[in-house]
């Protein structure tokens, strides 16, 4: 952002790659020019080669150069796109957070390997917190925020009916067809048909019934485009509501229905005796039911439909089903088998002999079968652990001895692994044919390689040593930078992430020490005024320059050492964001006499 | 040697793309469907089997594989790395309520997969909870491991049990 004198406003500032000005984004004019050129400059060494001019460290602007900008201007359309076409509230100050969020994930290469736009939402989402996907999940990984409420939250199916019913009916509001659906939604949910499923799928077929009910003429596809799920799912979820108690209502003994279940008073229980183990377990609240307080409790059974009643879930259905079916297979079996002693010597067997007979497995399943239905706890365990009883039996005295030696393994067995000689020639062929880009890959390395060693032999000795001991200094350097990324702890202070940083980057003997902590104990002021600054740098190849130009930088870098600061450790800034998401706390609940005009 | 070995050997499938890309080999052992994996410093890797004793034998065949070839061949260091348990305790489970009471180790996001994750700190096991209550037991390095955690978690899942009608 910098300053335009047309705009008379802090402007995006663009930065154009080539010609090397900058310019206002919103107005156009060019508010600075560049006087060095960013070009790499070439030399010849004395072998002949030609070399880059300079250092390695290409980029003075320590991380911030103009290819690093275009990133985050990227990231940042990508995040203002999204909250334009989602109308999402918040303006300015949600893109604002979402881009430093971006900057974070950009600083820790999190943006390598995933589409921008993917990473500008999931960065969106969390700072709007709205569920977005296994990219948000690894972000709060990377950012740390694993531990934080935030990610705790759950999502309840009954916030996004409104936005899907006017979404349907285009534009309009229809309250009694959110109600009903909403009270379907409720139903589902006793009915231990939300737990484990997407809320989406669920709205879906809620908003479906619901506008049938109405007299509303919406087709499935209709509902799938609205809800983003497939017509397939639609119909499952469907056929499970049908298959409910309440499936088999007609609509207006549904609904009152369900004016009877909501009259009733919700909070019948007393509080049990019990610990406190939900997120408020430091605060004083008291123990109402299974490990919550009150308040989760009641966010709890809003959320989910409690533990009363209700139908099974599906998968439970379908679990019991398909024991249902195993009872009834192994009592066929036990009938056509009636020696019982016949079938642990089967069982035996199988653990002997290599070869597989399919009559065997099937009896060896049964034999599991039946030890499952003795203990239904530990079916699983109790099966596995007798065989390997058994298995360990008969190897035990084998391989105490045959540590070493291997010869105990059945040689017949490994040469039918092994190919002889007629086959060894014909895999030979096809698998040259099948690799054959590999393989020129690989003669043409060879090639190179082998080139490079005639040059270095031809090279006068000098130089050899020279390149011999630039090769072995790098990889001294790149194995000492391993270890210390493996044992260092995250940086527990701005100063001290600057630091690190700094090192990593390769700037820790360049740049003053001093300076940097000064930063961070001057006032907030200060900063702010030098946040205009990183706009304008240029890329000096002054090294009288270079201390100037990282200050500010470091500017930067302050920024999101602080922005860490707020999400990791505690302090002023950590009470503040913890507010803001705890007023958030309360909008979840939905409330019955939202106005929607 | 690679390419030694690829000439010579093998039965049933093997990948000659992870081949090229990280010079590794996988050998699948037909006889209880462990997979085999060899790099480059020949260190193996075998997975798939029903039992420990069931791993370590049809990593020592696979040595033996590798010794008949004509290569010099020892076995050593044998570790188990993962232990996968799975069980039903046959009663739904309400994981909201899990994943609001225990929220500092469950993870639960509907939207991207129907199954509760939990990571027990002690012992350091993951395990994936289920509605039809099915619970997959992960990252155990022994067998003891795997029971001590379903005998953690079971009381906290009846918890949260479906109450009978």
């Amino acid at each position: 952002m910098v300053y335009c004198s047309h705009c008379g406003d802090y402007c995006p500032a663009i930065k154009d790659p080539d010609k090397g000005y900058i310019c206002c984004g919103i107005c156009g004019k060019i508010l600075d020019q560049e006087i060095y050129s960013n070009d790499p400059t070439f030399t010849k060494d004395g072998a002949g080669q030609s070399r880059l001019a300079g250092n390695i460290l290409n980029s003075v602007e320590s991380g911030y150069s103009a290819s690093h900008e275009r990133t985050l201007m990227k990231g940042r359309d990508a995040i203002k796109h999204i909250v334009n076409s989602l109308h999402v509230s918040g303006g300015d100050s949600i893109i604002d957070q979402a881009h430093r969020f971006y900057q974070i994930a950009v600083d820790k290469n999190f943006t390598r390997g995933r589409r921008t736009s993917h990473v500008a939402a999931a960065c969106l989402y969390i700072a709007c917190s709205y569920v977005l996907g296994a990219v948000f999940l690894q972000l709060c990984k990377i950012l740390r925020l694993a531990e934080h409420p935030i990610v705790q939250k759950l999502i309840d199916p009954s916030l996004f009916i409104h936005r899907f019913t006017e979404r349907l009916l285009g534009g309009k509001k229809n309250n009694a067809v959110s109600e009903t659906a909403l009270r379907i939604l409720a139903s589902m949910k006793r009915d231990w048909m939300q737990t484990g499923r997407k809320p989406s799928g669920l709205c879906g077929a809620a908003l479906y019934i619901s506008a049938l009910s109405h007299g509303l003429d919406y087709s499935k596809s209709d509902i799938v485009t609205v809800v983003h799920i497939c017509e397939a799912t639609l119909t499952k979820r469907l056929i499970e509501f049908e298959n409910t108690e309440s499936g088999c209502l007609t609509i207006e003994e549904f609904l009152m229905r369900a004016d009877e279940l909501d009259r009733e008073p919700n909070s019948t229980q007393l509080p049990k005796p019990g610990e406190v183990l939900c997120k408020h377990k430091d605060s004083e609240e008291q123990h109402f039911a299974h490990g919550l307080c009150r308040k989760c409790y009641n966010k709890f059974i809003k959320i989910s439909g409690g533990l009363e009643g209700g139908a099974e879930p599906p998968a439970f259905q379908r679990a019991e089903r398909q024991r249902a079916e195993a009872a009834k297979k192994e009592a066929k079996m036990r009938e056509s088998h009636h020696d019982k002693q016949h079938f642990d010597k089967d069982n035996n067997s199988i653990h002997d002999n290599n070869g597989a007979n399919s009559i065997k497995f099937t009896s060896d399943e049964a034999g599991n079968g039946t030890r499952a239905f003795k203990d239904p706890e530990n079916s699983g365990c109790e099966a596995v652990d007798a065989s390997t009883c058994k298995e360990s039996q008969d190897q035990n005295e084998k391989t105490v001895d045959e540590q070493e030696s291997l010869s105990d393994i059945d040689d017949v067995e490994v040469d039918g692994y092994l190919h002889n000689e007629e086959e060894k020639h014909y895999k030979k062929i096809i698998w040259e044919e099948m690799n054959k880009e590999y393989l020129e890959e690989q003669a043409a390395k060879e090639a190179a390689a082998a080139a490079k060693m005639e040059a270095f032999e031809n090279s006068s000795e000098d130089t050899k040593q020279r390149i011999a001991n630039l090769q072995k200094s790098r990889k001294e350097r790149r194995q000492k930078r391993a270890e210390e990324a493996k044992n260092s702890t995250p940086a527990r202070s701005p100063f001290e992430a600057t630091c690190n940083m700094l090192k990593r980057k390769g700037f820790g003997s360049k740049v003053n020490i001093g300076a940097v902590g000064s930063l961070y104990t001057s006032d907030q002021e200060n900063l702010k005024k030098q946040k205009a600054e990183p706009d304008t740098l240029d890329s000096g190849g002054n090294p009288n320059d270079i201390k100037e130009n990282n200050d500010a930088p470091d500017e930067g870098d302050a920024e999101n050492g602080s922005e860490g600061e707020a999400i990791d450790e505690g302090g002023v800034t950590e009470a503040d964001f913890d507010e803001y998401y705890e007023n958030g706390d309360e909008d979840y609940s939905y409330q019955e006499d939202f106005d929607f005009e | 040697m690679q390419s030694t070995i690829l000439r010579t050997a093998f039965c049933c499938s093997y990948h000659e793309d992870k081949r090229t890309k990280n010079n590794s080999i996988n050998i699948c052992i037909r006889q209880n469907g462990v997979l085999s994996g060899k790099g480059k410093t020949m260190k193996e890797v075998c997975t798939g089997a029903k039992s420990e004793q069931q791993s370590k034998l049809a990593a020592r065949k696979y040595a033996r594989i590798i010794q008949k070839l004509g290569f010099p061949a020892k076995f050593k260091d044998f570790k188990i790395q993962n232990i996968v348990g799975s069980c039903d305790v046959k009663f739904p489970i309400r994981l909201e309520g899990l994943a609001y009471s225990h929220g500092a180790f469950s993870s639960y996001e509907p939207e991207l997969f129907p199954g509760l994750i939990y990571r027990m700190k002690q012992p350091k096991i993951v395990l994936l909870i289920f509605v039809s209550g099915k619970i997959v037991l992960t990252g155990a390095k022994v067998r003891d491991e795997t029971y001590t955690a379903f005998e953690n978690i079971y009381p906290v899942l009846t918890e949260f049990r479906k109450s009978q009608q």
